[in-house]
This record gives C-alpha cells, structure tokens and sequence, in this order.
C-alpha cells in the first residue's frame, strides 16, 4: 500500500478545493488488488478508468480555463501598470508592481500545483494498471497508459506554456535589486502570507514527495522512472 | 491486403481520429460483445497461433494508427509514433481514443484494440504505403543501442533544461535500463527461453505473449467531449460537452467583450455573435464571461483553488521564510522553488513518454521475433536490426534478410533532435 501511501499524502497536502477532483486511487486498488472475489474484466474496468480520467480531464480544463483568463488579466495589469508609471507618484506605482509581482509568482505556483496534481494522477493511473495486468495477467496497461498520455490533463500544453511565460513576465517587473525596507516587508508579509504559504508549502511537499516517490521502486523495471534526488532536499524538509 | 484500403479509417496520412461518426450506438453495439465467448475464445486462439488472427486483425488495427504529436515521438521517428494509439491533440477527450478505434464493423476488430497497436507493424501489410513503413521505431531504438553503447547524449536531449547534473544521471539510469532490456532480447530470441504457455519456441515474456492476444473493448465515456477551438476536426457539439479554452479563443472573446462595452455590457448572445467561432454554443460563452467577470472584479473568487477569502482566517503555523527576507526576495525564493518543481515535472514528464514509447517499441521488437519468417537463428545485432525494416517494408518477412553492415549505416542517421 506504499503508493496508496504517497498518493494520500500528495491529496492531503493539496489545496484543499482541490481534494476531491484527484484520482480514487484509495478506491480503485482494491478493486484491481482484492485476492478474494474476481477482479473486474477489462472492459468493467477501463470504464472505471475512464471515468476517472474524465472527471481529471474536466477538472483540469476548468482549472486551466480560470488560468487563461488570469493570464491574460494579468498582461493587461502589467502593460496598464507599466504605461501608468509616469503619470502616477512612484509609491502608487511601486504598490502596484509589488502587488503585480506577488500575482505573478502565485499564479505561476499555482500553475505549477495543478501540472503536478497531473502528475500525481498519471502515477496512480501508472501504478493501477500495473497492478491489474500484474492481477490479471492482461495486458491493459500499455495501451491504456498511452491514451492517458495523450490526455489534455498529461499534455497540458496551454499551461506549460503559461507557466514559462510566467517566469518571463517576473523578469519584466522585478527589481534588479531588493527594493522594499524591512518595515514595509514585515506589514506586507503578514498580509500576503496565508495564501503565499499555502502555496509555498505545496510546492515543498510536491517536490519532496516527487522525491520519496522516486525513491526507488522495488519492482523496478523498464517502466519505472528513475530515482530523483534533490540537490537541497534536506533544506527543503526544514520548512 | 486490400481489406485495409476499404477500411474508412485508415488512410496513409490522415489521422484516425475521426470525431463525428462515432456515435455512441456504434459503442454500444461493439460493447456488449466484449463479455461474451467469443472475445474469450479468440484470446486462447491467440496464444497458442499468434500470427495468423494477428493479420487478419493487423487491417482493422491499422487504422487506429494516427500521428501524433511531436511531443510523444522521441525516439520514434514522426511516422512511426503513427503506430502510437496518442490521439490526436485536438480531440481532448478520453473518450476518443478508445472510440476512434472503433471500425464500423465487426466485433472481433472491436475487441481488438489495445495490444493491436503494436500488431500493426508486422511486416505483412506488403502494400502499406511508403510513408507508414520506414517509421520503424526499432530503426531508431537500434540506432541508439545497437552495440549495448548507452546513447546518453540522444536522452539527455530529451528536455531543455536537462543540463544539470541531476537530470542527466536520471536519463543515463534509464537508459542502462533500456540497455539491459535490450540484451534480454537479444538473449531470448536467440536462446530458447520458452513460457508454458507458448506454442513458438521463442518467447520472451509472457506478457509480450499476452499483448498478441489481447481482447479488450474499449469503454466509452459517457459523452463526446466538444473539441476546443473552432477547429473543422471538432466533434459534433451539445450544450453538455466540455468545452476547452486556448489563449487564442480567449483572446477573440476579450475583443469581442470589448467590442461590446466590456464585461459588465456584454452578453453572451453578442459575443458569441461576434466570435464566429465553430461549435461555440451560447452555454459556453455565458460560463466563461461569468468566470471572466469573476476574475476581473472578484479576483479572490476567481478560482476553485483560490483562497485568499478563507486564508487569511486560517491559523497556519507560518513558515519563516520571510524573516530575514524583505518582500520581493520571499516572492523570487518561492518563484525559485516553484520553477524547480516545474522543471522537475517536466523531465519526468519526458521521461514517462520516453519510457513507454520504448515500451511499445520493444512490444513491436520482440513481437516481430515471433514471426514465422524468424525461425532462422537471429544473433543478436541482426535481430535488433530495424534498418532493413524501415528500408523495405515491402518484404513479408523482412527480419532475417537483414544485413549486419546497415546496422552501421543507419547509426549514422540518429540525430539528436529527433529525440525531442
């Protein structure tokens, strides 16, 4: 049960909106795993399957339609903010950079949570259909894998792509220095910090996670990954 | 086999999936025959004669070939990952790819789906068309592993960012795992490494023998899924389809709102007006401008995943990053990390793609060594040989006319970028 494990884990530590739209891998294992009672036929269960990767797929559009129009909020806000500058005190213009940048760096974590939310359920599906050829002695799971690959849930192509536009947008409005005194940072902190947290904290755990997971399987074979190890991995468990 | 020219899915260069003729009766009526005898008999048939139902079935299951995208053809060439059941990218749906693989017709082809994939590359479709036969993914395995050399340069150009140290020990440690599979089947093709069950001598593994017998209907989804954009290739559109946004019909809604007086003025009539985009329906429209007056005026609404409303009452036990940070250098940590965490899904994202299209193509591999026409002894390089393969298709048992010296020749076309 050592996915079952992880998978729990990686749901727990999620958003909290976004528990219920993960893949049941709790539910599905002992479906597939059950020694007693038969297993379901393939058929039963690629439908359960697909069932599942519906309910990932409509989530993940969902999501991604609310980051289309955030990101294109977004470059409005700062091409607005930009253009503005000269004709508004600089104190106004850096509140609206600062708030900008905090925008920016959340959306992109968020981004990035839900591209890992993906990947938390590609492993379980991965992981499923293993267990059920391993059950069965079918060989469901590489031709299923492959259309899970081509879902839009896995090739999130559109979020990628805002992701790194993300990260080219932080180089536009980020200072080349450390702007603000450490007044100002300590009210701004208490302020930001719950939403920034949550999202800091998630990207902790999904790194850290990503880690155990990669650890090293004990079925390793041409279908595992291979182990990851975090250069600062022991740094990031101090948070 | 001229079947396969008739098969209306299957045509050289058109992609399978063919969205609005596949309604869900043609599901329904495939899908009840999956349970019965019949699938059940012909697995058993299967394994004991592989070949001969293969290429009977090898015309229906061609036409589940259909390009995919660039993304999913790292070691494949662009034509092999044809024989990748990877829908096409716009179809967006899961319910595509198992019902594109839905020919019209008989229940066996409709059994026969997933392992079938790989039963398409046998070489008896004498009269495939050229441009579906050099895409032998061997060919290119070969090229990369053909003297047991570890092509760590072709993986390491798998992601951009795999510069570091890091990602390239993961692609290296793969790819000594590729290697050794690689051996294996070198090993049992040409060893006798027989499984219980199997009538050839040459099996390498049970479950590569289980794949040629493979009866599974695919299930369906409840519902087609509308296909994004404006696009001709969209299945047909019901209100209850989900729709999927790009930035670019988005950007086409912004200008049409704005057209309009902005987002508060306009209305879902008008702007779908406006849009003129194919298989938009007003329902669509009027859930995305309410999602996008939600943003612009409620952004801390914006979003199922958007707290900032419940946060701030939240007791977090709060982590200390901003202590001795100001505020812009707590945001470029955070950035920092979350930028490692995206690069880390990207590589592995790569990897699991790389990992079962050569899954798939050792499928391909060792299947071939199952043919009839290999029951001369295969050494080892001259099993792995694809080049003859991709070279002439034509041949209808091409594997042991295989030269050795063209596996030199074609080492010489791996490129790198090919890997992307």
């Amino acid at each position: 049960m050592k996915h079952g494990k992880w998978h729990k884990r990686q749901v727990d530590q999620s958003l909290p909106a976004w528990k219920v739209e993960f893949l049941r891998y709790k539910e599905l294992k002992p479906i597939v795993s059950a020694v007693s009672g038969r297993p379901p036929s393939p058929a039963e269960f690629v439908a359960l399957l697909d069932a599942e990767i519906e309910k990932i797929n409509a989530f993940f559009i969902e999501q991604e339609e609310f980051f289309i129009i955030r990101h294109k909020e977004l470059q409005v806000a700062i091409r607005d903010a930009l253009a503005r500058k000269a004709a508004v005190p600089e104190s106004a213009h850096e509140a609206e950079i600062a708030a900008i940048r905090r925008e920016i760096v959340n959306f992109h974590g968020e981004m990035v949570l839900l591209l890992n939310y993906s990947s938390v359920n590609y492993i379980g599906l991965a992981k499923i259909l293993k267990k059920y050829d391993k059950r069965t002695g079918a060989v469901l799971r590489l031709a299923v894998i492959e259309t899970v690959l081509a879902q839009p849930f896995f090739t999130a192509e559109a979020v990628t792509l805002m992701v790194r536009e993300c990260e080219a947008m932080m180089e536009a409005v980020f200072p080349t220095a450390p702007g603000e005194g450490q007044a100002a940072a300590r009210r701004d902190r208490e302020a930001l910090a719950a939403a920034e947290q949550r999202i800091f904290r998630n990207t902790v755990a999904a790194l850290l996670a990503m880690e155990d997971v990669r650890s090293g399987s004990s079925t390793r074979g041409r279908h595992s990954l291979p182990p990851l190890t975090l250069p600062d991995s022991e740094w990031l468990r101090s948070f | 086999m001229e079947r396969m020219t008739t098969n209306p899915f299957y045509t050289s260069g058109i992609p399978v999936t063919v969205p609005s003729p596949l309604p869900s009766a043609t599901l329904d009526e495939n899908f009840p025959r999956l349970p019965d005898a019949q699938s059940v008999l012909m697995e058993r048939e299967l394994r004991r004669t592989p070949l001969p139902p293969h290429q009977s079935s090898v015309a229906r299951m061609r036409g589940q070939l259909h390009p995919s995208t660039g993304s999913v053809g790292p070691l494949c060439s662009p034509q092999a990952v044809r024989f990748s059941s990877v829908s096409n990218p716009e179809q967006y749906t899961s319910a595509n790819p198992y019902t594109s693989h839905q020919t019209p017709s008989n229940g066996s082809s409709s059994a026969m789906v997933y392992g079938s994939h790989h039963e398409g590359l046998e070489p008896t479709y004498t009269d495939l068309p050229m441009d579906v036969g050099p895409a032998w993914c061997p060919d290119h395995i070969m090229l990369e592993y053909s003297d047991g050399v570890p092509a760590g340069n072709n993986l390491t150009a798998i992601s951009p960012i795999a510069s570091t140290d890091e990602l390239a020990k993961q692609t290296e440690w793969w790819t000594e795992l590729m290697n050794d599979d690689w051996k294996d089947i070198a090993d049992t093709t040409g060893g006798a490494k027989a499984q219980p069950q199997a009538g050839p001598p040459v099996q390498p593994s049970t479950s590569v023998h289980k794949s040629a017998s493979l009866q599974i209907v695919p299930s369906q989804s409840v519902e087609p899924s509308a296909v994004a954009a404006p696009s001709p290739s969209a299945s047909s559109n019901t209100s209850k389809t989900r729709m999927r946004w790009t930035p670019e019909l988005h950007e086409r809604f912004v200008d049409a709102v704005n057209i309009l007086g902005g987002s508060e003025k306009a209305t879902p009539k008008g702007v779908l007006k406006l849009m003129k985009a194919d298989n938009l329906t007003i329902y669509h429209v009027k859930s995305h401008l309410q999602k996008y007056r939600t943003a612009r005026y409620r952004p801390e609404l914006s979003e199922g995943s958007s707290e900032r409303l419940d946060a701030s009452k939240e007791e977090l036990p709060s982590i200390d990053l901003k202590g001795s940070f100001d505020l812009t250098e707590a945001l470029r940590l955070q950035l920092e990390l979350q930028k490692r965490l995206h690069e880390q899904l990207e590589v592995q994202r790569n990897l699991q793609l790389r990992i079962e299209e050569q899954g798939k193509c050792l499928q391909i591999m060792i299947e071939q060594q199952c043919k009839p026409g290999a029951d001369k002894v295969l050494d080892a390089s001259t099993s792995a040989e694809g080049s003859k393969l991709s070279s002439d298709p034509k041949e209808s048992s091409t594997v042991k006319d295989v030269p050795n010296n063209s596996q030199n020749g074609t080492a010489a076309q791996a490129e790198p970028g090919d890997n992307e």
